[in-house]
């Protein structure tokens, strides 16, 4: 008999056919609040006349019959406050109650068919120091604590709680296992939370439900003189285990940095057999922290399968939560769609590796599909001319150079050696969002797509640096930098429907200095707004051709009157078209060193701005179709007329997109007289403004 | 032996409300999900089952000669009240009573106790819960037993349904 308040497990306990399971443990603990409410008793003393009908398990029987060990309980022996007798094993699905305390029995075996081992108040009071192991069909183990003491090399000693000897239908739930490290031992061998082992290669481990369950604090280093010994896991299912479910556990703590490699959850073979775990259910499990020491050769793992061929497809992964590991997601079969999973489950941030190359990676897959914690640590194992996807997320610890966090694609050398540009042709592209660089990003590698992305800090005064050709940045926001882009003339370098924003210098360098030179990149549809940093230069050019189309270049302005939208400097020409030029210093400055003659800046609005077009050479600049804020035209709605030799013969009566030449033309046709250049006089005020940055640094 | 039927169910989900727990009326405001707790006839003269008079006797019904128990919209309250509240325990104190009229001291077990539903996440628990033994309690001649009604819903409730027999059982000591 026992005195206190009724708790929901002695109502589960008097149920046939009913679990602690069923129960969410949200409705448990508001179910006890009422219960304790209801029957606590204004002295605390609670229900009387309670028996619970099950086999009591008490530091504290005081006259009560039961057991004072859980071993005894499983054994039936030693059995107190029962005159004669003695005790007698469990019979089938009795029920063995086990109340508040620490719990030292040494090995608890579960042999008896349909047992439920359960605490009466949960395991914040009922802790069992040591390993459980289910051998038995239809046993449910329910509310404990269970923190083993250290295995050591001892064998079957690393596992706090076991199914195996193809038991069926096991339930383990509501048990918190934690506080279980191995730091003693020189044997490779593992350390695992809960492990379902199908051992028995011709006989499943069968319907076992892991629910509920939190494990935390798990951590494998082995002797202090041993390097690497082992590694840690939350849930492993393994082997012969058919129709296993693990849902609604927390997992987080797993390896505790100071372990070779971990797991949240794992389903994976055993040397006992070929099998491996078949029609898995992993779904809404929340896992976190699974993190290996920082100088061991492998990773903490979310959720990872190592199965037969063909054996993914078995797997069914849904609502569950992953953040803060190494790699989120492993597939050793490479095989499993990870964009589907990303959109089944939720991750804090993830790059997604398919058909990754792990060739000489430790853990005998050489291929695998993976979602990596960092974008630079994806790349590693991403191959040329795939695509690696990132998933929104802030990406903060990715590369340090020069002491800023950044993101490194491709080989210093990638120019001089193809051989090592192992990232040729790769694409990295941000899917469902739009993932967040905190730092630089540098492309080093021909042939790099980089799509979909936030860049939000710089190195050697960039926040994006392409170096070699082929490389297309499109849909990226680059803010807070002192300068945007550089842009190299390379062959077939487009930046396309970017946004450049609080620079506070230039938006964009298309440079043909040192190295670089004889290509026409294009800068495409994208905004350069010098108004939100107070940048001085939207778009410079300097030693090479260029073709800025469509974009919209605004507020750039230098100490009142010496910056620019666009600014062509020495060697430079362009191409300038069915863009949005205004609100900056100059519209466009042609520098004296230019190459005047091969600049077309046509079929543009140039509105607003101090000057539209401002030519120091002696060349006139082509800046016919245009509109300037005026039907009239030059220099319509810019403070000043345009500067040095302009050619605006025919300027567009309306605002883009539907240029025309209509203006000036028109009028001349009418008459049938030609009318002359209206090439201005006026002549261009120097240029004080800054002068285009030199190209940056390459990333160590 | 007295069988009792105990039938819960759970309609469509609604709007939130109030509820109110621990000893007293309870009062439903715009819930729609029906908890219905019917108690079939009892012929046994030895047990008396009968509303226990603590104010929540609306959901106390006779019919036929058959004591019930109804949370239904088919018995709705005098207030409008028509079931309990989705995500939420509802506590009603002092439901019903029994009291051993015969002859000699009896042990009485109501068995079972707890009935469970689950579903698409939701889970419709009801709880039976006796007022001084757990789970069979000693009555002395006119001695009375008083049982509580626990009903939770859990997390948005759903269509859920308990149907099922309680079994009360006396037996002299």
């Amino acid at each position: 008999m026992q005195n206190g308040p009724l708790r929901i497990e002695d109502f589960v306990a008097q149920t046939d056919g009913v679990n602690l399971s069923d129960l969410p443990p949200a409705a448990q603990e508001r179910l006890n609040d009422k219960l304790a409410d209801l029957t606590g008793g204004s002295d605390g003393s609670g229900i009387s006349q309670r028996d619970t009908d099950g086999i009591l398990v008490s530091k504290d029987l005081d006259g009560r019959e039961g057991f004072e060990t859980i071993a005894d309980a499983l054994a039936g022996q030693n059995l107190q406050n029962a005159g004669d007798q003695t005790g007698s094993p469990p019979d089938s699905d009795a029920a063995i109650l086990v109340e508040p305390g620490t719990y030292d029995d040494g090995p608890l075996q579960i042999e008896t068919t349909g047992l439920t081992l359960l605490s009466r108040e949960g395991p914040g009071e009922t802790t069992v120091e040591s390993r459980v192991t289910v051998s038995a069909d239809d046993v449910t183990v329910a509310g404990l604590s269970v923190s083993p003491p250290d295995p050591g090399d001892a064998q079957g000693a690393d596992e706090a709680i076991r199914v195996d000897s193809s038991a069926d239908d096991v339930t383990i739930t509501d048990n918190v296992v934690e506080d279980f490290a191995r730091n003693t031992g020189t044997e490779f061998t593992g350390v695992d939370g809960i492990n379902i082992f199908g051992g028995d290669g011709t006989d499943a481990v069968e319907n076992v439900t892991v629910r509920g369950n939190i494990i935390r604090q798990l951590q494998n280093t082995g002797n202090e003189e041993t390097d690497y010994p082992g590694g840690a896991a939350g849930i492993s299912l393994q082997g012969n285990v058919r129709n296993p479910t693990v849902e609604n556990n927390t997992i987080e703590q797993i390896g505790e940095e100071v372990t070779n490699f971990g797991f949240g959850i794992v389903v994976r073979g055993t040397g006992n057999n070929d099998q491996t775990p078949t029609e898995v259910t992993i779904e809404n499990n929340d896992i976190d922290s699974v993190l290996s020491d920082p100088d061991s050769a492998t990773v903490g793992v979310g959720i990872g399968i190592g199965l037969k061929p063909g054996g993914a497809s078995d797997v069914t992964f849904a609502g569950n939560d992953i953040s803060n590991t190494e790699f989120l997601f492993e597939d050793k079969t490479a095989t499993v769609d990870l964009g589907s999973f990303v959109e089944d489950n939720t991750v804090d941030r993830g790059a997604l590796v398919e058909d990754g190359d792990f060739e000489g990676v430790p853990g005998g897959a050489p291929e695998r599909n993976v979602i990596s914690d960092s974008i630079q640590f994806a790349l590693n194992f991403a191959t040329t001319g795939s695509t690696v996807e990132v998933v929104p997320g802030t990406y903060d610890d990715e590369k340090t150079f020069n002491g800023v966090n950044g993101l490194q694609i491709g080989s210093q050398d990638a120019g001089t050696d193809p051989e090592s540009a192992p990232l040729a042709d790769i694409s990295i592209v941000g899917i469902n969002g739009r993932p967040n660089i905190p730092g630089w990003v540098q492309i080093l590698d021909p042939g790099v797509t980089f799509e979909g992305f936030e860049v939000t800090d710089e190195v050697n005064g960039y926040g994006l640096a392409a170096f070699e050709p082929d490389v297309t940045v499109r849909d990226v926001t680059i803010s807070d930098v002192t300068n945007g882009l550089f842009v190299p003339s390379a062959a077939d370098v487009l930046i396309e429907n970017c946004t450049v924003e609080n620079y506070s210098f230039y938006g964009a360098v298309v440079s043909g200095r040192g190295s670089f030179g004889g290509a026409t990149p294009t800068i495409s549809n994208t905004i350069f707004n010098g108004a939100s940093g107070g940048g001085a230069v939207g778009v410079g050019v300097v030693e090479t051709e260029a073709t800025l189309q469509g974009n919209e270049i605004t507020g750039n302005e230098f100490e009142g009157e010496d910056g620019a939208g666009v600014g062509m400097f020495s060697g430079a020409a362009a191409t300038v078209q069915e863009n949005v030029i205004a609100n900056n210093d100059d519209g466009i400055f042609v520098a004296g060193g230019a190459s005047a003659s091969d600049v077309a800046a046509t079929s543009n609005d140039i509105v607003d701005n101090r000057v539209g077009v401002a030519n120091e050479t002696a060349t006139a600049v082509n800046a016919n179709g245009n509109w300037w804020g005026d039907q009239g035209g030059p220099s319509g709605t810019n403070e000043e007329p345009n500067q040095g030799p302009v050619t605006a013969d025919s300027w567009s009566t309306q605002s883009g997109p539907d240029w025309n030449t209509n203006g000036g033309s028109t009028s001349a046709g009418a008459t049938g007289f030609s009318i002359a250049s209206t090439e201005t006089t006026r002549t261009a005020e120097s240029w004080g403004g800054p002068m285009p940055p030199a190209e940056p640094d390459r990333a160590e | 032996m007295n069988r009792r039927q105990v039938l819960a169910t759970m309609g469509a989900l609604g709007g939130g409300g109030a509820v109110v727990t621990g000893t007293g009326a309870f009062t439903s405001v715009e819930a729609n999900r029906d908890v219905s707790v019917q108690v079939a006839d009892d012929t046994d003269a030895l047990l008396r089952m009968a509303a226990a008079g603590e104010g929540n006797d609306e959901y106390v019904t006779t019919n036929g000669g058959e004591l019930g128990i109804n949370l239904t919209s088919s018995n709705p309250t005098d207030a409008g009240g028509q079931g309990v509240n989705a995500n939420a325990t509802t506590v009603i104190a002092d439901l019903f009573e029994i009291q051993n009229q015969g002859t000699q001291e009896i042990d009485v077990e109501v068995t079972p106790l707890s009935f469970i539903d689950t579903g698409s996440g939701n889970t419709l628990v009801v709880l039976v819960v006796p007022q001084t033994g757990f789970p069979s309690v000693t009555l002395g001649v006119g001695d009375t037993e008083t049982y509580s009604l626990l009903v939770d819903s859990f997390s948005g409730g759903g269509n859920l349904q308990i149907s099922d027999t309680i079994t009360v059982t006396g037996e002299a000591i």
